[in-house]
């Protein structure tokens, strides 16, 4: 009876499994917010990326992103790098670079000499030093974290945050200067959350169906977005369900 | 080679059977009242009045995604995971609960028609297509639904729709094949069936612009053409001797017919198929990827005369996105995108667009529920084509699918109705365009299709 006790919990677990949606992520991931890294094994990085990257990727960064400087080295900050190492391990950013990296020359520096590079592209993109250096084990246990402070979050999950209005040039609705997506309950949908205060932040979010709230009135205003958190690879969109103007200028 | 005949007399003779060989270039450009009066169509109907006189198919292999290209269902996402019991259709492999399209829709155009971002180009000529968002067909299996879509019925033996028209209407350019497959894997997308063979569609590859590589070995390289001539006046001579021992042989009669066609061709083709000689700027517009050259092909042959065009996305069964959707659409639909509107553009500027029905779609949908988690099944409830051109009304959205974009929900087209529809406006009655085989008479609508008149102009 024991036995059959298991195998009915077997079967409910896997129809359970069967029928949970399959597009949807249920596991709260490590992010490199957890300070992966050491500020000497940052500083050891920097003299790596002196000597083997900055003709590339220049001494900002910012590589092919800088108009004026002309370099072809892809940018290791900001949006693109965001873009490009998003959403994926800091392992994904150890192995491309121990496999492409330095341009012409791939392979050519020891490991401990990726990890301490990839340590300092982590301290200039903003995440924390701590008191543990990384390592090819931890690389792969910490994801770099998506825009919008969404990991850890299912996607679809309803969500609220406060930017600025606006419209690209191609006519898309975008919610700039916004705050991290702060999960919220549907049914309270345009008020203002508990504990949520109507400061902007540093995050951008593409708006979808923003047309059925009629935004154009709202274009520059500060807004509060409620709808649901959806991922396009390593982006964040929010599918907007309400549209509620905070204030009518956009300043912090 | 000297030859005195009007063009009564030569249009009679090239109606009659056996053609004559060596006539290149007297055939190109014969107006639809020339080829009537030739006989070289074989629509035996009240002629309605024409808008149309050519078609090219854009076909999307394995079933494109309506949901993320032109149907926008915000509801998804509110009961995305969920498996409402409005949508519990049954589905041609395991599927799970509604996933949302994370594509961003923007209205286009002077009625404000939505349409995906994915299709930025497209979206900028949505003032010339006509989007029926309430395709459905009868099959959710790749090659029964093919077969629906191109000729009209399951079964793997009827004749394509290219054949049927240009059975119907005859050809405008007798030094080349009257309907054209690029990138066509053959099939029901070419295939004749019992309709005389010299109606098949004539499949040319296109990873390579050189006409050279898309039509090997058609240049002679070995015998000049007074050579040439000598030797097909030869076979020509057997061939009159053998249908005189043996009677008429409509097979053979098809088989000649090619390789007339073949040979006229040198002396047109490897021009026309050259899109090289098309201006850069125009080039660029299209996109230099295979997909582009069949579209500017398309434009060129249809220009030259040729009646039919269908232009495959090279590559297979492959907008059958199982898994994965939302990066394959992103990868694909750039040039798919760029070339087919690049195509309406062009044949717009030039004023060719009112008589070509440019018509996109695939063989079915994709449904709203995911797949592997991140794909997407087949859906022959409820999808989108278009056509552009040939008097359909341009700018608008037609019918609409139920609020999870699963079923086609208002203003309902079948396959069939749409082919009664592309047939009406090529001036014909799709019930009268018929051909006695095995006893009865067939149509390319069978036993159904509605003609849609809301859509036309």
């Amino acid at each position: 009876m024991r036995n059959l006790g298991v195998v009915v919990a077997g079967v409910a677990f896997c129809a359970a499994v069967a029928a949970r949606p399959a597009a949807q992520e249920t596991v709260a991931r490590k992010t490199a917010r957890e300070a992966v890294y050491t500020d000497a094994q940052a500083e050891r990085g920097k003299k790596v990326y002196e000597a083997n990257c900055v003709t590339c990727h220049l001494p900002d960064l910012d590589g092919s992103a800088n108009p004026d400087a002309g370099a072809r080295g892809a940018p290791l900050v900001g949006t693109r790098f965001v873009q490009d190492f998003g959403e994926s391990k800091v392992s994904t950013l150890f192995n491309k670079m121990k496999r492409d990296m330095p341009s012409g020359r791939p392979g050519t520096l020891t490991d401990q000499e990726y990890l301490d590079a990839a340590a300092f592209v982590l301290q200039r993109n903003k995440f924390p030093a701590g008191k543990t250096e990384l390592t090819e084990d931890t690389a792969g246990e910490f994801w770099i974290p998506g825009a919008g402070g969404a990991e850890g979050l299912q996607n679809y999950t309803f969500v609220t945050t406060v930017g600025c209005l606006q419209q690209d040039p191609t006519r898309s609705w975008l919610l700039t200067s916004a705050q991290e997506l702060k999960k919220t309950e549907p049914a309270a949908a345009g008020a203002a959350p508990a504990g949520m205060s109507d400061s902007t932040g540093e995050f951008t979010f593409r708006l979808l169906d923003a047309i059925s709230y009629n935004p154009d009135p709202h274009n520059g205003h500060k807004m509060r977005v409620a709808g649901y958190m959806v991922r396009l690879g390593a982006e964040i969109r929010v599918n907007v369900q309400s549209l509620q103007m905070v204030g009518a200028s956009c300043g912090k | 080679m000297n030859i005195k005949l009007s063009r009564r007399e030569l249009l009679e003779t090239l109606g009659g059977g056996l053609g004559m060989f060596g006539l290149a270039g007297a055939f190109a450009g014969l107006s639809r009242g020339d080829v009537q009066a030739a006989g070289l169509g074989n629509y035996a109907g009240p002629a309605l009045p024409a808008k149309a006189k050519h078609v090219i198919m854009i076909y999307l292999n394995g079933g494109p995604s309506q949901i993320d290209m032109f149907d926008p269902k915000p509801a998804l996402f509110k009961y995305a995971g969920q498996r409402p019991s409005a949508v519990d259709l049954r589905t041609e492999r395991v599927t799970a609960g509604l996933m949302p399209s994370p594509f961003e829709f923007k209205r286009y155009g002077r009625n404000g028609v939505e349409i995906s971002e994915l299709l930025p180009q497209l979206a900028s000529v949505v003032d010339e297509m006509c989007i029926i968002r309430s395709m459905y067909t009868f099959n959710p299996t790749h090659t029964p639904a093919r077969a629906l879509l191109h000729t009209g019925s399951v079964l793997a033996t009827r004749p394509s729709t290219g054949s049927w028209i240009t059975y119907g209407l005859g050809t405008e350019n007798q030094n080349l094949p009257a309907f054209v497959a690029l990138a066509s894997p053959g099939g029901p997308m070419t295939r004749s069936g019992f309709l005389p063979s010299e109606y098949q569609g004539v499949n040319f590859p296109v990873n390579d612009p050189d006409p050279e590589k898309i039509i090997p070995n058609l240049r002679n390289k070995s015998l000049d053409a007074n050579a040439q001539r000598a030797d097909m006046d030869a076979l020509l001579a057997l061939n009159r001797s053998h249908t005189q021992s043996f009677g008429a042989d409509q097979f053979l009669e098809g088989r000649i017919k090619s390789m007339e066609t073949a040979y006229r061709m040198q002396f047109e083709a490897m021009d026309l198929f050259d899109i090289r000689k098309e201006p850069q700027s125009i080039r660029d517009e299209y996109g230099s990827t295979p997909f582009g050259t069949g579209c500017l092909l398309a434009r060129r042959l249809v220009e030259a005369g040729v009646r039919f065009v269908n232009v495959d996305y090279p590559g297979g069964q492959i907008w059958d996105d199982h898994r994965d959707v939302n990066d394959n659409l992103r990868k694909r639909c750039p040039d798919m995108d760029q070339a087919a509107a690049a195509l309406i553009r062009d044949l717009k500027r030039r004023g060719k667009l009112d008589e070509t029905l440019v018509v996109w779609g695939g063989e079915f949908g994709r449904t709203p529920v995911s797949e592997s988690g991140s794909g997407r099944d087949h859906n022959p409830y409820g999808y989108t084509m278009f056509v552009a051109g040939g008097g359909f009304k341009g700018g608008i959205a037609y019918g609409a699918t139920d609020e999870f974009g699963f079923k086609a929900a208002e203003n309902r087209v079948s396959i069939h109705d749409l082919h009664a529809t592309l047939l009406n406006q090529l001036g014909m009655d799709h019930t009268k365009l018929t051909y006695r085989y095995a006893g009865r008479d067939f149509r390319l609508t069978d036993v159904f299709g509605e003609v849609v008149k809301d859509i036309l102009a």
